[in-house]
């Protein structure tokens, strides 16, 4: 594995190349494969190629809204953030400000106690959405991660939600107003859940514009999308250096 | 549950592919997966041969045009095999398989959709569909569908 293509658009289209003619060869349809990518500049750059060469591409590891945009207008089919790692980096960064254009006497006051700080991955999701749709772009938005059913329920509208299991349950056992009739309510419509993002909503939002270039996208990911993403590269790494002994002596597991 | 599924695809981040007779929305395939696939010592038997079949894999052409290593190619392949058995058996019609195909060539890639499961399952619920290329149908359009047809 050498490090040195981290940032090699060119090498991932080829990688791209490899996988499509070995779909082709089993028979798969190059429309039920997505290629996953970590969002680096290269990845995105990649992306673009792939897109316009008409295969779908799903940009993972999305921390930071200038990532995001630089992705959204590249193209990219499925873009994907996990807003519970977003929070587990603010809680070890307490220094970070979670909230910029918000007050700052809110993050004082969670920290001694008397509110609950925000995941700040959940406004972001919806920035993001908001900015895909104001903008009428074609990305679909997954947002993975979320750790208690309040936050599920906040991301109400996100095109996807991927949940863990225990999370569902818990759902599925939580009963809404659908169907209660306390009579002072002419429809049985209303169970009470609003949707947090809407195309509608969207449409009328205002979005912040930003323009990501090659040159500016280390500022776009901040530190944040820099420590972040560096650390799923670098696990990713890990995991393919580890796969490969094992897949050449032992496929056939201990069966 | 009925009522988020409304507004959003809500999708299982740890279905396992042990949970048969469930069609899965989308799948992911990754090193990890391969690597949980041959770790698993009672399980996954067809997985396991196909990525077996996959070490016997040689395309000299495909090596040299993408400058792969042998190794590399058969990994991919395994990863493509084990997504053509997905799509098979486990995916619905209209779902698709995401192949993580960036590790060799580019000192990046992460596994999987979520919590970094191997597989997805879909949880959406029954008035809620999505064609094939990954749009939305609000289940209310469905109803009010239904609603239209019985009169």
């Amino acid at each position: 594995m050498d490090p040195r293509l981290a940032q090699d658009a060119a090498g991932l289209r080829k990688n791209a190349a490899v996988i499509m003619s070995m779909c082709l060869e089993n028979g798969i349809p190059k429309e039920r494969i997505l290629i996953q990518m970590p969002a680096t500049w290269a990845a995105i750059e990649a992306a673009k190629g792939l897109e316009l060469e008409g295969l779908q591409t799903h940009l993972v590891d999305v921390y930071s809204y200038g990532q995001a945009v630089a992705a959204i207008d590249s193209g990219v089919s499925v873009l994907q953030l996990n807003v519970g790692r977003i929070n587990d980096w603010y809680d070890r960064n307490p220094g970070a400000i979670r909230d910029p254009s918000g007050p700052r006497e809110t993050q004082a006051m969670a920290k001694a106690g008397f509110a609950e700080l925000e995941n700040p991955g959940l406004p972001l999701v919806n920035k993001i959405y908001n900015y895909i749709h104001h903008s009428s772009k074609g990305t679909k938005l997954i947002a993975s991660g979320m750790r208690t059913k309040k936050e599920v329920v906040s991301l109400a509208g996100c095109d996807y939600l991927v949940v863990g299991e225990q999370i569902l349950n818990s759902l599925a056992k939580t009963s809404t107003l659908e169907g209660y009739n306390d009579g002072l309510h002419a429809s049985g419509n209303d169970d009470g859940m609003k949707a947090a993002m809407s195309p509608d909503q969207a449409a009328g939002a205002e979005v912040e514009r930003v323009r990501v270039d090659a040159s500016n996208f280390k500022d776009a990911l901040g530190l944040i999308g820099s420590d972040l993403l560096d650390a799923d590269v670098k696990r990713a790494v890990e995991d393919a250096t580890r796969l490969e002994p094992i897949f050449l002596n032992r496929v056939g597991g201990q069966e | 549950m009925d009522a988020l599924e409304r507004f959003s695809c809500v999708i299982c981040d740890s279905l396992t592919l042990a949970s048969e007779g469930q069609r899965l929305k989308s799948a992911s395939v990754s090193r990890r997966l391969l690597a949980g696939i041959m770790a698993n010592p009672t399980s996954f038997g067809r997985m396991k041969f196909s990525i077996e079949q996959a070490r016997m894999y040689q395309n000299e052409d495909l090596g040299i045009r993408s400058g792969f290593s042998k190794t590399q190619l058969q990994v991919t392949k395994a990863m493509v095999n084990v997504a053509g058995l997905l799509l098979e058996s486990s995916v619905e019609q209209t779902g698709r398989v995401g192949v993580d195909g960036i590790i060799s060539s580019s000192f990046s890639c992460r596994s999987v959709l979520g919590a970094r499961c191997s597989v997805l399952g879909a949880r959406c619920s029954r008035l809620t569909t999505i064609d094939g290329s990954l749009r939305r149908c609000p289940s209310r359009w469905i109803r009010a569908w239904r609603r239209t047809r019985r009169g």
